[in-house]
């Protein structure tokens, strides 16, 4: 045998493709990599995003109640009375923690209701995996990046300075500042997380929006 | 070039040389999950390769030199990495089945190839492909007189190992 007769082989995979595609085994791989991806982000952002929301919501409760009580008790005269700013400030950190996660509950919700209706072709799954990374993205833009924390932030940060107040400190700026370094080292640690998160969502998205194009096109 | 330009070009390319692919993926990953592995990264590569393509080599020569150098790359890395490794998910296999039918002189061809290092494995897919040593060294960055005596040793090498195949009636 000659290395011209192992070239004429080679050549045969010219005329017969060695590999081809498998629909159902690739719509079933892609369904999986979704419910996967679905998985973790309501793991990684929306349940902790719930629960923070909540313990900032009861807490903030706790201490108006505890901050009303002492003032129209008059316990503690020497300490500052509860104001109409302090209740004003705690109810803007209520709604600052539920306005978060009641976006991100009614955006979710709606996302879901889309993406749970049977995918019964390769060409739908593909759609909906590309829904769901967009989805992904739009966790990632730059007003969610500060929107997110900041408002969080907000109302923890009220929080601290009324627990302060309550706790007989008339301005407490130490608690402010511990508020105000939060918001920064959130949206920067939200930042540096963005970069790379798009990086791999959108590499992600570009293979199935490749595969779709090719599926367009017939040619896988 | 406008990303819709370079998506464009770029689904072309991998509509008209997906056996291209599949050669340096074949020859270079031999695990389903590996093949998908450097499928993908090899896409990735093309894709970004797209916006810097002038037209001044053809589009074949162009995506076998990209091909080639990230499937190089992705082995020395893999070999770094290898224990730590974990599969990749489900749809990754789904896109690399071997035909049922493949033919076994081509799967002993590639796993020939795969015994050879790095380097060979690119010479071997370019000469079984027909290109000049010329091209051949202005895509793998090397003189011409190096893929002269590794052409011949790699020559010699495959076909002596034929020959041994055919002597044992395989």
């Amino acid at each position: 045998m000659e290395f011209e007769d192992l070239q004429a082989i080679w050549d045969t995979q010219n005329d017969r493709p060695v590999f081809s595609i498998n629909d159902s085994r690739l719509a079933v791989g892609l369904n999986q990599q979704r419910e996967h991806s679905r998985r973790r982000l309501f793991r990684l952002l929306f349940a902790p995003a719930y629960v923070v929301a909540l313990f900032i919501t009861v807490a903030l409760g706790f201490t108006f109640l505890a901050f009303f009580v002492k003032t129209v008790t008059k316990m503690r005269l020497t300490d500052p009375q509860m104001s109409i700013w302090d209740g004003a400030a705690l109810m803007a950190g209520v709604g600052a923690a539920l306005a978060v996660v009641a976006s991100m509950y009614r955006e979710r919700r709606k996302h879901e209701s889309a993406q749970n209706v049977f995918a019964p072709s390769l060409r739908e799954e593909l759609e909906r995996g590309i829904s769901q990374l967009d989805f992904e993205l739009s966790y990632s833009s730059k007003s969610r990046v500060w929107n997110v924390p900041a408002l969080v932030s907000f109302g923890t940060g009220v929080l601290l300075v009324e627990v302060g107040r309550l706790n007989g400190e008339s301005t407490p700026w130490m608690m402010l500042a511990v508020a105000v370094g939060g918001v920064l080292s959130s949206v920067w640690v939200g930042f540096a997380a963005k970069k790379k998160a798009v990086e791999q969502i959108e590499q992600r998205k570009h293979a199935l929006v490749s595969m779709r194009a090719a599926l367009d096109e017939n040619a896988l | 070039m406008q990303e819709d330009d370079q998506q464009r070009l770029f689904d072309g390319w991998l509509q008209s040389h997906q056996g291209l692919f599949f050669k340096v993926v074949r020859a270079y990953a031999f695990t389903p999950e590996d093949q998908e592995d450097l499928f993908q990264e090899i896409a990735t590569q093309v894709w970004r390769s797209a916006a810097h393509f002038r037209g001044e080599a053809s589009a074949t020569t162009w995506i076998y030199r990209v091909a080639l150098n990230t499937a190089i790359a992705w082995t020395r890395k893999e070999s770094k990495h290898r224990h730590g490794k974990q599969p990749v998910e489900g749809v990754d296999v789904a896109i690399l089945q071997a035909s049922p039918v493949a033919d076994p002189r081509i799967e002993w061809l590639y796993g020939q190839i795969r015994q050879l290092n790095e380097i060979d494995r690119s010479l071997t897919l370019l000469l079984l492909d027909g290109y000049t040593y010329q091209e051949m060294a202005a895509m793998l960055g090397i003189t011409e007189n190096y893929v002269g005596v590794k052409i011949n040793r790699i020559k010699t090498h495959l076909t002596s190992k034929a020959k041994e195949e055919v002597r044992d009636g395989v």
